[in-house]
């Protein structure tokens, strides 16, 4: 088995990196979330049924991009990496955020992801799809927080990378046919 | 994190033992579809964070095809899948209908349906052994089938796991089909509850 690790800590879940200084492209990994600042630029790859939040103030230009893989953190045996879960991974990023100067008031999200991979089980009635659990969920916990969701690209079939400029606060989406697309 | 406890080299050694039965058997299997020798390697088993799942091959935007199915039985459950990284899968194909397979995203159902019953057949013999070692009948799932970037695969299949735990014992055993070099690999996740499972059944401590 080929082994190669990733950029980033695997255990550190949550981080906070200023990058006014380089304007380094920030990897994003599996249930972490990372909060930057401008000129930062952040990349999630490959969201599955996974779901990418992006929550960006668009003047004090301070934003931040989640990875976060199952709808909620209640009754849940292991919770300890809030990172994972929608409830708690945006209660964690918004206060990281408030931190380093957003206001509440101006954030703003965008939400990518939450694709079902395998067809076959669409088509049965019933089950339960992780993917469109997940963005329920995000909708749903944003909703709660009155943060308008001013972009999106969810569900389908297709696989995800999430790039984002906090810069500009614009988000470009890749799948695997698609050069990228803009939000 | 919570880390799963690390088992004993005793127990990591009967787990490569079964691992490499039921990888023998499954090729076993292939190999008489295809009637084709095929080479095997032995199996690794590995307690890896699921964050480096996502960065095997050629990290988590590679291309590459996956047949999905789940076996479960009382106190057991495990994911398993046959992964071929791009292009092998056409590749396997073609040399299992003699049909010529258009690339990179395979559409035709006739493909479609013949990789999953290579899943289907290489899989069910492989969790066979296991039902063998305890004594009860598996039951798997029909195969499912995924053509996209690694991570994008991974990330739905190991959703449930990563609910309980943000590690997996991994069983893994690379194939290969002589004069071809057709590569493919087939994967065997238990979840942590099935790993007690094994032990009980088959008495290492």
């Amino acid at each position: 088995m080929q082994k190669e690790r990733g950029a980033g800590p695997v255990s550190g879940f949550t981080a906070m990196i200023d990058t006014r200084e380089t304007g380094a492209l920030i990897k994003v990994g599996m249930a972490q979330f990372i909060v930057a600042i401008a000129p930062a630029r952040m990349i999630t790859f490959a969201l599955g049924s996974c779901v990418g939040i992006v929550l960006y103030d668009p003047v004090s230009k301070i934003g931040g991009l989640a990875h976060v893989m199952h709808p909620s953190s209640e009754r849940v045996r292991n919770n300890v990496n809030r990172a994972k879960f929608v409830d708690t991974a945006v209660e964690l990023m918004l206060s990281r955020m408030a931190k380093r100067g957003a206001l509440r008031s101006r954030i703003k999200a965008k939400i990518f992801g939450g694709a079902n991979m395998f067809q076959s089980i669409s088509a049965s009635p019933g089950v339960i799809q992780i993917g469109e659990e997940n963005v329920k969920a995000t909708r749903e916990e944003l909703a709660r927080r009155n943060i308008p969701i001013v972009a999106e690209s969810t569900g389908g079939t297709k696989g995800r990378t999430v790039f984002f400029d906090v810069t500009s606060g614009r988000v470009t989406v890749k799948d695997a046919q698609n050069k990228g697309e803009k939000f | 994190m919570s880390p799963i406890k690390r088992p004993s080299h005793l127990r990591i050694d009967a787990l490569k033992e079964l691992g490499n039965i039921g990888s023998a058997h499954a090729i076993t299997g292939l190999a008489e579809l295809l009637k084709r020798r095929i080479d095997i390697s032995i199996t690794n088993v590995d307690i890896i964070p699921l964050q480096i799942i996502y960065t095997l091959f050629n990290g988590p935007e590679s291309m590459i095809s996956v047949v999905y199915l789940e076996g479960y039985s009382e106190n057991f459950r495990g994911m398993m899948f046959l992964l071929f990284p791009h292009p092998e899968a056409e590749k396997m194909v073609e040399m299992a209908t003699g049909r010529h397979v258009e690339g990179p995203n395979i559409t035709d159902e006739y493909a479609l349906s013949t990789l999953k019953e290579i899943g289907n057949i290489m899989c069910g013999c492989y969790l066979n052994t296991y039902s063998t070692f305890l004594g009860k009948k598996i039951m798997h799932s029909v195969p499912q089938i995924s053509y996209d970037m690694l991570g994008a695969v991974m990330d739905s299949i190991l959703v449930d796991l990563s609910l309980d735990s943000d590690y997996a014992i991994v069983l893994e055993t690379a194939f290969t089909l002589s004069q071809s070099e057709c590569k493919g690999f087939l994967f065997f996740i238990p979840t942590s509850d099935s790993i007690d499972t094994i032990f009980e059944a088959i008495k290492v401590d």
